[in-house]
């Protein structure tokens, strides 16, 4: 019948269409990876990722979950494109100054404001030169540059925030062993003594140790030197009273063999109150200029608890949903298959457990919600295990071990997002030492691109179920160390698109361009640049003048930088709006030199350029 | 001093204040002539002070906002993004362009001598009720005259500005383009919206005022 074949249609097609929406939303729970890391245009970030560049000697500025590259942003090494430490120039001189035109970057960290990631200064050590570099995120220029005195290696960094978690002091360990005080004059600070041979102690006066500088100056406020080891990788606790470090060589061997010869190393627990109240009480002694603390003179200031062994990453737990409280800390064991976790919350820290995980554990990291996440060196994988769990069963890793995923190849660090501040607990991202032919990734020569994978752990759950899932993998040039992590939406807005005065706050601007000569053999030369002609067409020095020469970019439009570029004087400068630098130079080659344009800037930046006539001097 | 009822002295012509609604219609007649001469003059003195013109320009290069020229009667300003002031980058873009426009054009000297003639005039009409009738009439006829005269300089300029440019401009091949005096255009890669600002609506109000005067005074004389 045809009416009842009518109606078979209709029923079912009225059942389809009740089902429909049901259908579409099982089908959108199954979102493709592509889908959730995809930023499209116009579209921020949701993080962005400061992370460490190891020898490159900067910081790679990454937008999560893209894995877009912003910037490389220079610190200790110079770059022409950002006018960074050019020829001639201050920062070169500082550079210069404080050990040289590279360093070895590892630790970044943010600064606090109520122990959030607040984007207003980024910290960085070089453990080539024993320095540290806090960079203005308004700019995202290097700010000042100090050496930390009395030491050798500036490794481990942590930002120490006070009872209101604002960043009060940033702390380094000085990780190889040196004579303190430094003996002047002797190549590499050695003493006037015999230097033991290689297979013996190193001497007792040889110290490694851990400083705290002041967050805004960057002078060292106190140090606390010993011979309890090298001291690796450092953190803080969430409530800023103790620094952790990880101490390995616990023998003080001089070599390899020696190294790691011991069951046990340790972490060392320094307490801040303590350190703060005998700086108050003048317990310190004074060594080339530095308040020194003496751990064996003052009880409670340090405390150390056993870690097996020659421990790497030491990492506090902060809580998603607490911030600024204490739970539990854990030292990577590196050699040993385990990690040590630290109850932190009591009056003395404490060793409490010390579960099994997987092969060269290195790093641990958090998601807020109670899971830590491992970086298996050796396994080449990252192991996720519940804090709790692993604190209660110990021994039974079926109890806390919750999922481990491959990664390629060979993990050192590994980032959680705002695992230093206020954790998110969404992504993870894998910082690989080895690319070894990975197929996807142009193999540049023998040298390979580093890769850093991206991780969802939204998964795992605070209950510790669940799994990791690989989502994506992204090139860095090398070589990608810890990362410290801010949201876009937070840090954009406080970014400036101008300079509103100059970068260095001891350069004036230029407001009229001319050659002023101060003395027979000295010039001050001052340009404005704008779109699209230097101040002067033509300056004229003579042979065998000290050039000074001051460029303002007197540009109001955001984003148009001018370049200048000597030929053949090796100076180069690329200015944004409204900043000034200056650059000093010998004009001892006698000829006609353009000056031109770097920055396209306009329609007429070929055009955009000026000579300099260096006259003989008869 | 008479009685108000007393009728038999002759009184002199509004030397007894009139009662009731003639009395509030006298003092109207009396006082808005110079009310409205006072207020105008305090208004186009606002004029002067005021941008009278404003053009906004808008390209895909400068995504935050326009850069907007604002014309004054005795100067002109440019605002770009957050900061206000001298003619910066437009004179920059107009290296490419190649538009004729003086460094000091004239208008701008005679343009506040004028107004402050209007104001004078309506000042002078506030204060000698005799000559009140002629000295609206001038300044009206000023006001109306500044108005068109300023409104035709301007256009002559955007004009000009458009099609008179140096023949070794970068960018000779735009074709000529005439910005208008009020409304949206567009040329070469700018889009332009261009108004009347505040203080031509301000200098269109005291004319407004004087014309008012200009009726009361005309009625007060029909007024017996």
């Amino acid at each position: 019948m045809v009416w009842q074949r009518s109606l078979t249609w209709l029923v079912g097609g009225v059942i389809f269409g009740l089902a429909l929406p049901f259908l579409m939303a099982q089908v959108q729970q199954e979102q493709s990876p592509a889908e959730e890391i995809y930023v499209g245009p116009f579209e921020l970030d949701t993080y962005y990722m400061f992370s460490s560049g190891g020898p490159s000697g900067g910081i790679f500025v990454i937008g999560l979950p893209s894995g877009r590259l912003f910037m490389d942003l220079p610190v200790f090494e110079p770059r022409a494109a950002y006018s960074y430490a050019g020829v001639g120039s201050k920062e070169r001189e500082v550079l210069e100054k404080t050990g040289g035109l590279w360093g070895d970057t590892h630790h970044p960290r943010l600064s606090h404001t109520q122990w959030d990631a607040d984007g207003r200064w980024l910290y960085i050590q070089d453990k080539a030169s024993t320095r540290v570099a806090k960079i203005d995120l308004r700019t995202f220029r290097t700010a000042l540059i100090k050496n930390v005195p009395n030491g050798q290696s500036a490794h481990g960094l942590s930002v120490v925030d006070d009872a209101q978690g604002n960043t009060k002091y940033v702390c380094v360990n000085i990780e190889y062993e040196a004579p303190v005080p430094p003996k002047a004059g002797l190549p590499g600070g050695y003493s006037d003594k015999p230097v033991p041979p290689i297979g013996a102690k190193v001497p007792d006066d040889w110290l490694s140790a851990v400083t705290c500088l002041d967050a805004e100056s960057l002078e060292p406020v106190f140090t606390v030197p010993s011979d309890y080891g090298n001291f690796d990788i450092q953190d803080s606790t969430p409530d800023g009273q103790w620094v952790l470090s990880t101490i390995y060589n616990i023998e003080r061997g001089s070599n390899i063999d020696e190294m790691i010869k011991a069951d046990e190393d340790a972490v060392q627990f320094l307490h801040i109150p303590t350190a703060e109240k005998a700086l108050k009480e003048g317990t310190f002694t004074v060594v080339n200029g530095v308040k020194t603390l003496d751990p064996q003179a003052i009880p409670g200031l340090v405390t150390l608890q056993p870690a097996a062994r020659s421990p790497h990453g030491i990492h506090c737990q902060h809580l998603t949903d607490q911030p600024g409280v204490n739970t539990y800390c854990a030292a990577a064991g590196k050699l040993a298959p385990v990690v040590n976790i630290y109850d932190v919350r009591g009056p003395q820290p404490k060793l409490v457990a010390r579960p099994e995980v997987c092969l060269g554990p290195l790093h641990v990291q958090y998601d807020g919600r109670g899971n830590a996440y491992v970086s298996c060196f050796i396994d080449s994988q990252i192991a996720v295990f519940n804090v709790e769990r692993a604190v209660q069963f110990p021994t039974d890793p079926k109890q806390y071990l919750i999922d481990k995923i491959d990664v390629h190849y060979n993990v050192g660090h590994l980032s959680t997002v705002k695992n230093y501040s206020v954790p998110t607990g969404d992504w993870l991202v894998s910082q690989n030492k080895l690319t070894k032919g990975l197929p996807g990734f142009l193999p540049t020569g023998p040298m390979e691109p580093e890769v850093q994978e991206l991780i969802d752990i939204r998964g795992i759950s605070a209950q510790g179920k669940g799994k990791m899932r690989l989502v994506y993998q992204f090139p860095t040039p090398p070589e990608p160390h810890e990362s410290d992590f801010i949201e876009a939406k937070k840090l954009a807005p406080l970014v400036q698109s101008k300079y509103k005065k100059p970068h260095d706050p001891d350069e004036t601007p230029v407001t009229e361009s001319k050659v002023v000569r101060s003395a027979p053999t000295k010039v001050h030369v001052y340009l404005t640049t704008v779109r699209s002609r230097y101040g002067l067409d033509e300056v004229r020095v003579k042979q065998g003048d000290e050039v000074t020469l001051t460029l303002t970019n007197i540009e109001r439009v955001r984003d148009i930088t001018h370049g200048f570029a000597l030929q053949e004087y090796g100076i180069h400068a690329a200015l944004d709006p409204g900043d000034t630098r200056t650059f000093r130079f010998i004009a001892d080659k006698p000829g006609v030199y353009w000056f031109y344009c770097t920055w396209f800037c306009s329609a007429l930046h070929m055009e955009m350029r000026g000579r300099l006539i260096v006259e003989p001097r008869t | 001093m008479a009685s108000p009822q007393d009728g038999t002295a002759k009184q002199p012509r509004h030397a007894e204040p009139p009662k009731g609604s003639a009395a509030v219609r006298h003092r109207l007649v009396t006082w808005l002539p110079s009310v409205c001469c006072l207020v105008a003059a305090a208004l186009i003195g606002l004029t002067v002070i005021l941008p009278v013109w404003a053009l906004d320009l808008y390209a895909p290069q400068y995504p935050e906002g326009p850069i907007t020229l604002y014309a004054y009667a005795y100067k002109l300003e440019e605002q770009y993004e957050d900061v206000r002031g001298e003619i910066f980058e437009l004179k920059i873009l107009n290296n490419l362009l190649g538009g004729r426009f003086p460094e000091q054009p004239v208008e701008l000297s005679i343009l506040p001598f004028v107004l402050g003639m209007v104001a004078l005039l309506s000042v002078s009409a506030a204060c000698i009720p005799g000559r009140r009738a002629l000295l609206l009439k001038a300044a009206l006829l000023l006001a109306l005259l500044t108005m068109l005269a300023g409104s035709a300089g301007l256009q002559w300029r955007l004009y000009t500005f458009g099609h008179h440019r140096d023949p070794g401009a970068a960018l000779r091949e735009i074709p000529a383009f005439t910005v208008p005096l009020v409304g949206a255009s567009s040329f070469a890669n700018w889009k332009t919206v261009s108004r009347f600002e505040i203080g031509a609506y301000m200098f269109g109000l005291a004319t407004g005022l004087l014309g008012l005067a200009f009726w009361f005074e005309r009625r007060s004389r029909r007024v017996p």
